[in-house]
């Protein structure tokens, strides 16, 4: 569905790289993680991958439709989370293009799909921040995409939300999309994704099953912080060890 | 539109007045009955301003025989109004009015879809320099004692050099982003206001200067119906294409990487924009001089009546422009024994309406971020 292939990027005026170096594939149905520490290039790699940003160095191959979820959006008009939803249609049809009743039905059944219908009429800036993103996950639904990366889907959200939010990708996974998120969680990507990338900066990533790649080593390594994984509980989970 | 879960049954509630029922739609969906009456009564409301600012004036002429007098192009009616009256309607008022009303509704569509644009409610034609550079044609124009015709080519050749200054200016930092081109207008205005000052500064004390400071302060005097072509061909041509793009200004005001990522071509339709309002600006200003705030104001009462959607904005914002324009050009000519100029009065009206305005969001907030 997607790979890449040992893919760089620096800004035009600067010399040195953001990222460097980053390779992993991901099939569909398939969920990947992206973790890293602040600065590591987690939003710049998925702005790549989006083709917001040119790559400097690499190959990226998808097939299907990318859509994107934003870790939240600011926009000063009070639209409502209908007008807000139907924009997924985006410019698909060109510059000129308004959205058809099609797009509005598709608009409704993603509203559906992630349980926000009922607040169709109500202004998207009166939503809690799980509300919000929520309807910015059907907006990306919307274009039917084959692909949909999210940028650090919980991050701030409360627990009931950021279960919510996980429970949403494992279903789009299961429904045959290959989904791409980032999180600061390594605990929310053992229970979701199937792949993990970890990225550092200066550093080669690291790509591989998620059982295999959040290892207590390899994230202490990563934040600079000890951080365990316990086998004991009834499902493993992996903290942080604050000094 | 089969939508469901529509809040607001239209059916509901038949007693309301037309104004509160689409006032009371506005947050909900686009729902294409109450809007269309929402324009019918927009309509209804320009034709009824314009016939009484014809019948308003020095001249006294009765409401009912203007009406008489337009009419009588259309149906054969029985001739019992002054000759007079007839060219004064037609000849002297008509045109002015016509212009005012265009103008309103084209300064008003550019707030509305430049508001959209930048992202910033707070934004006027002004913000993206074209009003200072065809401010400069009209007075460099002025200064050379060309004709009107020269005006409206300066201005629209100034206004055109202003918005490539401007893009150049925002774009030799390397970035295309917003705040690099409103950065950029600032600095062209500037420029283009300086060289106002240079070109006042060197004009006759007794003949040009005081035409250029006047043309400045805006009018709608000496409006010929030339001038009405003057805005409605751009108005016919870059409005009609600006309101083509309604959804597209929508998703381009959730900013630059979320439009990208929803597939829309962020660079080509941002120019796009530009190049048609700078058309609208410009013919504007070759008619009108500089006529400020009404491209700021409107459209904030517009959102108020339609929420933010801009495929409904921007028609709304046209119509409540035109009817806000001849309204208070009606005043300008009838107020005081001189005439007072217009841009005087819309900064005069503006200034404290921006200010409720304001104060008003800040209490409500413009979003609840």
């Amino acid at each position: 569905m997607i790979e890449v292939k040992n893919i760089s990027f620096c800004y035009p005026n600067s010399k040195s790289a953001i990222f460097e170096g980053h390779n992993f594939s991901l099939k569909k149905s398939q969920v990947l993680a992206i973790l890293g520490p602040n600065g590591s290039g987690k939003t710049t790699l998925i702005k790549t991958l989006l083709k917001i940003l040119p790559i400097s160095t690499g190959t990226i191959q998808h097939s299907g439709r990318c859509s994107y979820v934003p870790q939240y959006t600011a926009s000063p008009f009070d639209y409502t989370v209908r007008e807000m939803t139907v924009m997924g249609a985006g410019g698909q049809h060109g510059m000129f293009s308004t959205p058809q009743k099609q797009d509005y039905l598709r608009c409704d059944e993603a509203l559906e799909k992630v349980g926000m219908l009922s607040f169709a009429a109500k202004s998207f800036t009166q939503l809690s921040g799980g509300q919000r993103q929520m309807v910015l996950i059907a907006r990306a639904l919307v274009s039917n995409p084959d692909i949909m990366i999210l940028d650090e889907p919980t991050s701030a959200l409360d627990y009931y939300n950021q279960n919510k939010v996980l429970q949403t990708i494992k279903e789009l996974a299961n429904q045959g999309k290959a989904v791409i998120f980032s999180t600061h969680c390594p605990l929310q990507a053992l229970q979701v994704a199937d792949q993990v990338l970890l990225v550092k900066k200066d550093q080669q990533s690291i790509f591989g099953s998620a059982s295999e790649i959040l290892t207590s080593r390899l994230l202490t390594d990563l934040y600079q912080l000890h951080i365990a994984r316990d086998h004991s509980f009834p499902r493993e989970i992996i903290a942080p060890i604050y000094d | 539109m089969n939508l469901k879960n529509t809040v607001n049954n239209p059916t509901s509630k038949p007693k309301l007045s037309l104004l509160a029922f689409a006032l009371n739609q506005q947050r909900y969906k686009i729902n294409f009955t109450s809007f269309n009456a929402l324009l019918a009564l927009l309509l209804a409301l320009l034709i009824m301003t314009i016939t009484f600012a014809l019948s308003t004036g020095r001249y006294d002429i009765e409401f009912i025989k203007v009406i008489k007098i337009l009419g009588s192009h259309i149906v054969d009616l029985p001739n019992d109004w002054k000759i007079v009256e007839q060219r004064v309607v037609e000849l002297v008022r008509l045109p002015r009015i016509l212009v005012a009303a265009l103008c309103g509704a084209a300064l008003s569509l550019c707030g509305a879809a430049l508001q959209g644009l930048f992202r910033n409610p707070l934004v006027g034609p002004q913000i993206i320099g074209v009003s200072s550079g065809a401010a400069f044609g009209g007075v460099m124009a002025i200064l050379l004692m060309l004709t009107d015709y020269w005006i409206s080519l300066f201005s629209f050749g100034f206004g055109s050099l202003a918005l490539l200054l401007t893009l150049g200016i925002s774009r030799s930092g390397g970035g295309s982003n917003i705040l690099s081109l409103v950065l950029g207008g600032i600095v062209t205005s500037a420029f283009f206001a300086s060289l106002i000052a240079l070109v006042k500064y060197t004009a006759d004390p007794d003949d040009t200067l005081p035409t250029i400071v006047y043309w400045l302060m805006g009018s709608f005097n000496e409006s010929s119906y030339t001038d009405v072509l003057y805005v409605l061909i751009p108005l016919l041509t870059a409005g009609v294409l600006v309101i083509r793009m309604r959804f597209i200004i929508n998703i381009l005001s959730l900013g630059e990487e979320e439009a990208h990522s929803l597939g829309v071509n962020v660079d080509r339709s941002r120019w796009m924009i530009l190049l048609s309002i700078t058309l609208m600006i410009a013919a504007t200003v070759s008619v009108s001089g500089i006529v400020g705030w009404v491209g700021l104001i409107v459209p904030h009462f517009a959102r108020m009546i339609t929420g933010a959607n801009h495929a409904r904005l921007l028609p709304v914002s046209m119509f409540i422009g035109s009817i806000y324009m001849v309204l208070v050009d009606t005043v300008a000519r009838t107020a005081s024994y001189g005439e007072i100029p217009i841009g005087v009065l819309t900064a005069l009206l503006g200034a404290p309406i921006f200010a409720w305005l304001l104060y008003r969001t800040q209490l409500r907030g413009w979003s609840n971020d």
